[in-house]
């Protein structure tokens, strides 16, 4: 049986599989429970034990799930693995895809929420990563926390994160997305401030947190401007619109009764409805009748919300300008660094944008926006990993640079190299993360790279999967990441985004300069660390090579970063210009966003493959310029030149770099600073000075004053009290006589 | 029809106080028993409150149990209790904090025991009565006697200020709702004819809705078109908004909202971990639930023109709060300033007159008393054990304490809320309904609801920032002072005070759907009074009108008796005949 | 001329006052009988004995139709019956509290309870009289009767300087009232209350200075007798000087009857003159008076002092209710207080009704709050101090709580009662009085009162705040107890309460005593 018929008999079948989605979660959650609550008394083999379990079980799960969503029914040899799209007509299937809905979670007024899960090509691949990573990496740590005490607390916290990011990406509406999003930012923060007691990892976990708040804040509103877009649209839609989307109008109802109106299907619908047509009555430009957007024009909403979900994607995936956090980020354990802020949750945003791809086609200013930010923060994140000398900081300003090239393919559409890039990324950069661990783990937690160097022969299991990752982070062939970076940089420089046609070459050549600074720090980091010779400053004189729970891991990655390579090629593998094997697997995930850009000519999607000539060439001139340069740099010239001084020039712009060009020191001075002075200027002068003190204590003060002044008339002198008397009537008599007088 | 279908509500009220009378019969210096005793009322009241909360049909009418007798009938008024949807789930509320406070307090309060658990229970039942009367004298009556047992929580067993809290928070209140007694008798008066004058909640909003809808009416028109209303219309039309102003400040110092929110800080920071709790949990609920069920049903239109003004009151009590937070060094303030910007999304809520928002005011209400009450509840056993409310004094805790640090953060989390606790579902509602609402239109502009919303939304950050950054103080970071590495963790007896909390939070938080399903009648209803007041409004009609039992025997009690001479009385021309 | 020939039945409305008077001498002439040592226990339950009786009797009068008595000099209706049930109430608690009080002073005498019954007895037929010259004897029946029990204590300066204060300023009030009597008969020729309408509104056309002179004046004797600022100054001094359960007595029924006399006048009156001269008149009273009075209070350490002013801002509340008597009907405009047509289609009468109503329950109110919080005084101060003036000092009451927890109680319940917290009966009564208030168009004057109620509960509170926040200050010596203290202060702590919350009888007592003869 070929390759293709072992991928379509998935061993349970979908509708059996579908029901018991859930417990892809619940296992790491109630793994999370268990060693949470009653690890202590577990012990350590036990909570190892239990923890690796939940993931491996999920794991199982979602590899049954991924291969049950390429399911063909054996005797009517059909696509089994579909549902009927609920916001459709009868006819309109989901296909490649399974999904449950476990009912209300709550509702009030119109809007619901429903437990939806969904699990298509997209989120399975993620699935798939999460689990697979996210066991390795569980079997990394058992070795890697074996001298913490609080391991039960650390393998509970990570329990919960992957329960968390499994949310995420099972979730099929934005609410239960959200509680992911949410939920694996609430996991960061108690991971980076593992180490609680060091006050700077507890503040770093803050730091996250709130940064990450900022982004959910913009997340919340956008949210809250889709809703608001459903229900215009429903209001003002005609049967011509709902028809382009192939729904109709009582189906899109019924199933916003059914399912509320944030689904990612019911939007898609809505997405598709809102393409012009000559027969519509609701487009892009149809201004907005009622409501609080009323006047505003759906296209214009359709954008700004989109900027929104931007800005809350950079508070999760580190772009600018929110990306601030991830460096301090590292102060966590290192396996947390390369499962959270490496592989998956960081991706989440641009797991995201290609969920609600058929939303983001329709507002090419955001695309754009999206494109260049992400080209920017990679420029800049790359440029900072120059100069940092601490390896795990260096991953990190990678990390965010590689982040910014993933944003930068979905800003110009290109989706499916997007989520290649992600998933190759995971593998070579969680490599990479578990390598600088291991390295740490036997240099004595030893992270400046100045003070390693010569680990080769010490640590040869780590180095070559160093070596191998670093490759293909670089950008070499054949590696996954050359493949998965040169899909993105090429589909940046075909696509067009209407109107806004200079933007691809922008972002293709910077997308070119940071090929070429990613090969250079990259190169440098592996440079120092494992070539040349031990630094005098090594807190060991000998490293020693890690235990196999660490290594195989590292094996294990490093193949995965080479094998991941065949996604790129064609369908059948000689043919270069065949559509890749990604585009095609993604293809029923994207298929809504292709009827939309197709419709309305907003975005360009070229499906031309790059050639051998020019496009490879030009990648590896420049991947092999930077990371040869940097070879050359710190081969011959620095070393040569040890001790003696830089330029100034070169001195200044090295501390910019070091200092993350001064970023966090301006929010602090324009946002932190601010924030606090106001506080305490309220809190001191108008809370407690002007309304506690002049108004409410004022009053009574007042009230006793006036009372007390009126004691001295009672002077206790009976004449006065009869002159009182009589003076008082007097006055009434007067008062008589007036009375008299009119 | 047993005893309990009518007595259930009577039993919930009344039943602290049965106890509070055993209490006072025992020797004063009997404190394991005087504390059972109480313990065993409170959780027997549990036990019935939550029946009640069981017995409550959310199909059925809208109020249900409940009991009317005659009582002052001089006065137009009767005893009358019942529930609706709100009403049930804060009396589930408070009878839920009522065990636990008295388990919270077993060790803090050292002194003067008996007294302070009279006042415990006697407190409930004030608290539970203001909630259940369906008559608007009784419920002032319950509102008023609620301040006395607080206050002398607050001033018998604070802190070192606590006369000063007492005394502050006392007058504070009183001089608020004392101008709405005088708007309830005018209300009284204005809402019937001679004879058939009543307190009793249905006879006042049906009495004055018919003019409510012929003001809302000609308000929609064009300017002065009410000049022309004749009768009740017209003293709605000259005297509505000082009377909806008479309630809306009762209730907004209350609640409380900026800027009448100071006595709040002192108070909680001066009470006892009881008294914290309590006023977090049910009192400022009282002013929420008074907008809800008296000042904005009564007077639509008022609302209609306030709502601007006082919405930015909520969002400005949202953000400021957060500030305020921001800048303490005392823990308890930082939580009670917290409390002002939770109220004010409940506020915002209520305001924004959408079922979303409504629903999620309600569902906020019950969730600010869950998670504020466990922060005082928690911070309280803190406070014993180290006898200082100043983060400076702290850090480092969660190496000798971690269970505590567990349940603080976990707590934290639904304070702040994240997904997947209650606090978020009622934030999100809140949210969700204000950036549906019609604020922005009220208030002249419709674009201002996003506005609104935006400003509102900002308080999820700082909520953020400022709640972590009192827990990075608090518990982590080293263990700089001495006195606090020998600090125990929670015994047995506080960790159970403590779990229902952390077991609600998550309960709440996943199967929101039942609590939401008793609370959907009551929005129904509050919306569809409330539009009355927005012009150009679809009105659910069979919703509107209050249908409530009649007074069983006798004379009618709803007229205040006539001399002889006036037999005559309901003959008089009334103004809307 | 030729005496009438009175019947036996003729004297049955007045058989409260004479029970009162019988027992009075009965007093007087048993301290003839005994020696300096002999117990004098009996007098004080004789006292309350005859009070009671006289009480009950009352209530049982007062399902009588109204009806003149004594040729019309006096009337019975149930108005009067009522407030001569809430006098013998004040009398009876006053009574008991007094017993201990004088057996620490050494100064049990017949006399004093004596005393006390003829005031009583002056204060019922003052709400009876129906005649001016009536009206006049009896004030100064009561009036003398309370100038002597002033300064009973012969003691030290305080109480022979209150009580001659007190009958000098009496004297010149009472003066002024008679002269004012005077002009008023003058104007219309008659001294009889019912028979004065007509001629009135008569001499309104032809001499209207003189009626209005008449009326201010003798509007002026009784703002003096129910100590209405600006005629409240003697006020604190006397009731501080005068022996507490005096004071006790003064505050509740020497106000009670005077307001029942003013009343009674003005409501006659009414109907011969333009009542919203009278409204704007007693608006500004009682406007001052409320104020001034909580005001006043504010600042007092002196509890006894602070109960004195209270009183005085209790009349403010009252002299509302009076207000809310002279309001001639819908659509009434009072723009000094901007009163408004609020009250459309209240019949008018109902509204005076409710006024009537309010006024007596207020007194009940304010009797059974007033006389509870002197005997708490009384039992609390010390002779020593009373020079000093010290003796009624806060620092008297501060850990109460611990030392007397029922003591304390039982004042904490006054003072919310005073302060009109609910669930008291002053709560009840100040509701009922704003009520009419409102109803009347009043609102002015009802906002003006809760505002200032909200300030007096400031005081009041901070008795509180001594008794039960303050620590018991060392070298307190042991509070003796005595049975009938303690009785006094249950039944006045029952009736602050229970009548707060439970309605009971006198609703129905207060419906009946509604109707004001010649309504």
């Amino acid at each position: 049986m070929t390759l293709v018929e072992f991928f379509r008999a998935a061993p349970v079948a979908p509708d059996i599989l579908a029901p018991s989605l859930w417990l892809i979660i619940a296992l790491p959650l109630l793994g999370a429970f268990i060693c949470g609550v009653f690890g202590k008394m577990m012990g350590r083999a036990n909570v190892q034990l239990v923890a690796c379990a939940a993931v491996a079980g999920s794991f199982v799960l979602s590899l049954l799930a991924f291969w049950a969503t390429s399911h063909y029914d054996p005797e009517t040899n059909r696509l089994a693995a579909i549902f009927p799209n609920p916001f459709g007509i009868e006819r309109d299937y989901v296909r490649y895809a399974l999904a449950y809905d476990y009912g209300t979670w709550f509702s009030a007024g119109d809007f619901r929420v429903n437990f939806g899960l969904m699990v298509d090509h997209l989120s399975g691949i993620l699935l798939l990563i999460i689990t697979g990573v996210g066991f390795l990496i569980h079997l990394y740590s058992t070795s890697y926390m074996e001298h913490d005490a609080a391991y039960w607390r650390f393998f509970a916290y990570l329990n919960l994160f992957v329960a968390a990011m499994l949310t995420l990406v099972l979730a099929d509406n934005l609410i239960l997305l959200f509680v992911g999003w949410e939920g694996v930012g609430m996991a960061s923060y108690l991971l980076i401030g593992f180490w609680y007691d060091d006050p700077a990892k507890a503040w770093a976990g803050r730091k996250a947190f709130v940064t990450n708040r900022i982004g959910d804040f913009a997340f919340l509103v956008a949210t809250f401007l889709l809703v608001l877009l459903v229900s215009a649209f429903t209001q003002q839609a005609n049967a011509a619109d709902y028809n382009i989307a192939g729904s109709s109008p009582q189906h899109y109802k019924t199933a916003l009764q059914q399912k509320g109106p944030v689904t990612f299907k019911g939007l898609e619908k809505m997405a598709e409805g809102l393409v012009d047509s000559n027969a519509d009555k609701v487009d892009l430009s149809t201004p907005i009748e009622a409501g609080p957007l009323a006047g505003y024009t759906f296209g214009g909403v359709m954008t700004v919300a989109m900027l929104l979900f931007l800005l809350g994607a950079a508070g999760k995936s580190a772009q600018l300008p929110l990306y601030v956090w991830l460096p301090d980020a590292m102060a966590g354990p290192t396996p947390v660094s390369a499962l959270i802020h490496a592989a998956t949750m960081v991706t989440a945003g641009v797991y995201l944008f290609s969920r609600m791809s058929s939303l983001l086609v329709l507002s090419p200013a955001a695309m754009a926006t999206i494109a260049i930010i992400g080209a920017l923060t990679s420029l800049l994140a790359a440029l900072i990993a120059f100069a940092q000398d601490d390896i795990k900081k260096v991953l990190a300003y990678s990390t965010v640079s590689q982040l910014g090239i993933m944003f930068m393919g979905v800003g110009m559409g290109i989706f499916w190299a997007a989520v290649f890039h992600l998933m190759t990324h995971a593998f070579f950069k969680a490599c990479l993360f578990l390598g600088a661990g291991s390295v740490m783990h036997g240099n004595g937690d030893e992270t400046d790279i100045k003070k390693l160097g010569g680990l080769r022969k010490e640590m040869p299991w780590t180095w070559a999967t160093f070596l191998v990752a670093t490759l293909a982070i670089t950008g070499i062939v054949p590696l996954s990441g050359f493949f998965s970076k040169d899909a993105i940089l090429h589909g940046v420089h075909h696509n067009h985004l209407q109107g806004l046609e200079w933007v691809s070459s922008l972002v293709y050549y910077l997308g070119l300069l940071i090929a070429a600074s990613t090969a250079f720090y990259m190169t440098r980091v592996y440079w120092l660390t494992f070539e040349g010779t031990r630094s005098k400053e090594a807190k060991l004189a000998h490293a020693h090579e890690s235990a196999w729970q660490m290594t195989l891991p590292l094996v294990v990655l490093a193949v995965l970063s080479v094998v991941a390579a065949r996604y790129a090629f064609g369908i059948d593998f000689f043919n270069m210009s065949a559509q890749p094997v990604l585009d095609n697997f993604l293809s029923p995930v994207f298929s809504a966003t292709k009827r939309i850009t197709d419709a309305s000519q907003l975005v360009q999607l070229d499906t031309s493959r790059p050639q051998l000539f020019p496009d490879y060439f030009k990648a590896w001139a420049v991947a092999l310029a930077g990371g040869g340069l940097s070879v050359f740099l710190y081969r011959s010239f620095f070393p040569a030149r040890a001790g003696q001084p830089a330029p100034a020039f070169a001195r200044a712009v090295r501390r910019a770099a070091q200092n993350k060009f001064y970023v966090d020191e301006l929010y602090e001075l324009i946002v932190i600073r601010p924030v606090k002075f106001m506080s305490f200027f309220l809190f001191r002068v108008v809370d407690a000075l002007v309304i506690d003190t002049v108004a409410v204590r004022g009053t009574a003060w007042v009230t006793a004053r006036v009372g007390s002044a009126l004691r001295y008339v009672q002077s206790g002198d009976a004449q006065a009290y009869a002159a009182v008397m009589a003076i008082a009537l007097l006055g009434g008599v007067v008062y008589a006589l007036i009375q008299v007088m009119q | 029809m047993s005893f309990f279908d009518t007595h259930l509500l009577n039993l919930v009220v009344f039943l602290p106080l049965v106890f509070a009378a055993l209490v006072a019969m025992l020797p004063a210096g009997e404190n394991g028993q005087i504390r059972t005793i109480t313990f065993i009322g409170m959780a027997v009241d549990l036990v019935f409150g939550v029946w009640a909360y069981m017995a409550y049909v959310p199909g059925g009418p809208e109020f249900q149990l409940e009991y009317r007798a005659r009582w002052f009938d001089l006065f137009g008024t009767s005893y009358h209790v019942g529930v609706d949807g709100l009403a049930v789930s804060l009396l589930l509320l408070t009878v839920f904090l009522g065990p636990l406070v008295v388990l919270a307090s077993t060790t803090y309060i050292k002194h003067r025991i008996k007294e302070f658990h009279l006042a415990l229970l006697v407190l409930q039942t004030t608290m539970l009565g203001a909630l259940v009367s369906l008559d608007v004298l009784l419920f002032y009556v319950f509102f008023e006697a609620m301040l006395i047992p607080m206050y002398l929580l607050v001033g018998v067993w604070g802190a070192e200020d606590r006369q000063m809290a007492a005394v502050k928070f006392f007058l504070y209140t009183l001089a608020g709702s004392l101008l709405m007694l005088v708007a309830i008798i005018a209300v009284y008066f204005i809402s019937a004819p001679v004879g058939v004058r009543s307190f009793d909640y249905a006879s006042i909003y049906n009495g004055l809705l018919d003019a409510n809808r012929q003001l809302s009416a000609c308000s929609a028109g064009p300017a002065g078109a009410c000049d022309s209303l004749t009768g009740l219309a017209a003293t709605l039309h000259t005297w509505g908004p000082w009377l909806f102003a008479a309630f809306a400040i009762a209730f907004a110092v209350k609640v409380p909202m900026w800027p009448l929110h100071t006595w709040l800080p002192d108070a909680h920071v001066q009470a006892p971990v009881a008294g914290s709790m309590i006023l977090a949990g049910v009192t400022l609920k009282m002013g929420t639930f008074g907008f809800w069920r008296y000042a904005i049903p009564f007077f639509p239109v008022a609302t209609q023109q306030a709502r601007p003004f006082l919405a930015t009151l909520a969002v400005i009590g949202i953000v400021y709060g957060a500030l305020m937070c921001l800048a303490q060094r005392d823990i308890k303030k930082l939580i009670a300033y917290s409390s002002v910007s939770h109220l004010g999304y409940c506020m915002l809520g209520i305001l924004a007159i959408t079922a979303e928002g409504a629903t999620g005011s309600a569902y906020q209400m019950l969730n600010h008393g869950v998670s504020t009450g466990a922060l005082f509840l928690l911070f309280g056993y803190l406070y014993e054990r180290r006898h200082s409310r100043l983060m400076a004094d702290y850090g480092g805790i969660a190496k000798v304490m971690p269970v505590f640090t567990a349940a603080f953060v976990i707590i934290t989390f639904s304070s702040i809320a994240v997904p997947g606790t209650n606090g978020f579902i009622g934030e999100f509602l809140v949210l969700l309904g204000t950036f549906k609402s019609d604020l922005g239109e009220a208030a002249g502009n419709a674009h201002l609801t996003t506005v609104f919303g935006a400003f509102a939304t900002l308080g999820v950050v700082l909520g953020a920032a400022y709640m972590l950054w009192m827990v990075q103080k608090v518990f982590f970071g080293g263990l700089t002072h001495r006195e606090n590495q020998h600090l125990t963790d929670l015994n047995l007896r506080e960790g159970l005070s403590v779990l229902p909390f952390i077991v609600l939070v998550v309960v709440m938080g996943l199967q929101p759907q039942p609590f939401l399903d008793r609370l959907a009648p009551s929005t129904d209803r509050f919306l569809a009074r409330a539009r009355v007041g927005t012009p150009g409004a679809e009105v659910q009609e069979n919703r509107l009108r209050v249908e409530v039992m009649s007074l069983p025997s006798g004379h009618v009690a709803d007229a205040p008796s006539a001399p002889v001479p006036l037999a005559a009385a309901p003959a008089v021309p009334s103004p809307r005949q | 001329m030729t005496l009438p020939i009175l019947s036996l039945a003729d004297f049955l409305p007045l058989l409260p006052a004479i029970i009162l008077v019988v027992g009075a001498s009965i007093l007087l002439l048993s301290e003839v009988f005994l020696s300096s040592k002999a117990s004098r226990a009996y007098q004080a339950v004789l006292t309350v004995v005859t009070a009671v009786a006289a009480g009950a009797t009352a209530l049982s009068l007062m399902f009588e139709p109204a009806q003149e008595v004594m040729l019309g000099f006096g009337v019975l209706d149930p108005f009067s019956s009522f407030l001569t049930f809430v006098v013998c109430v004040g009398l009876a608690l006053a009574a008991l509290s007094a017993v201990s009080f004088l057996r620490k002073r050494g100064a049990e005498r017949g006399e004093f309870y004596a005393l006390m019954l003829f005031a009583a007895a002056g204060m019922s037929l003052l709400a009876m009289s129906n005649e001016l010259i009536t009206l006049f004897v009896n004030i100064e029946v009561l009036s003398i009767a309370t100038y002597a029990l002033t300064s009973y204590l012969r003691r030290g300066t305080r109480p022979s300087e209150a009580g001659f204060k007190y009958f000098i300023l009496g004297a010149f009030s009472s003066a002024v009232l008679l002269y004012g009597a005077a002009l008023l008969y003058g104007a219309t020729g008659t001294t009889h209350l019912t028979a004065m309408a007509g001629p009135l509104s008569t001499a309104m056309a032809s001499q209207p200075g003189l009626v209005y002179a008449g009326l201010v004046l003798v509007g002026a004797g009784f703002a003096f007798k129910v100590a209405a600022v600006p005629f409240h100054m003697w006020t604190p001094d006397v009731y501080e000087g005068a022996p507490t359960p005096v004071t006790a007595l003064m505050s509740a029924g020497v106000k009670a009857a005077a307001f029942a006399a003013m009343v009674r006048v003005f409501f006659m009156v009414a109907k011969g003159v333009d009542p919203q001269m009278l409204l704007g008149l007693f608006s500004v009273l009682a406007f001052l008076t409320m104020v001034a009075g909580n005001l006043l209070a504010i600042p007092q350490r002196n509890v006894k002092r602070m109960l004195a002013y209270s009183s005085i801002a209790h009349a403010g509340y009252l002299l509302v209710g009076v207000a809310a008597l002279f309001v001639t009907g819908p659509g009434e405009q009072f723009r000094l207080l901007g009163a408004s047509a609020l009250t459309g289609g209240t019949p008018l009468d109902l509204a005076r009704s409710e006024a009537l109503r309010g006024i007596l329950y207020y007194l009940l109110a304010y009797t059974f709050s007033a006389v509870g919080a002197f005997a708490i005084v009384s039992v609390l101060e010390r002779r020593e101090d009373e020079e000093k003036g010290t003796a009624w000092d806060l620092e008297r009451f501060s850990g109460l709580a611990q030392r007397k927890p029922g003591w304390a109680f039982a004042m904490a319940a006054f003072m919310l009662s005073l302060g009109g917290i609910p669930p008291t009966i002053g709560f009840m009564s100040k509701l009922l009085i704003f009520q009419a208030a409102v109803n009347a168009g009043l609102i002015g004057l009802a906002i003006v009162g809760v505002l200032s109620s909200a300030a007096g509960v400031y005081y009041y509170l901070r008795v509180v705040v001594y008794m039960f926040m303050r620590p018991v200050p060392e070298g307190a010596q042991a509070l003796e107890r005595s049975w009938s203290t303690e009785l006094a202060l249950v039944l006045s702590t029952a009736g602050v309460v229970v009548l707060g919350i439970i309605p009971g009888p006198v609703m129905a007592w207060l419906e009946q005593a509604s109707s004001i003869f010649g309504q």
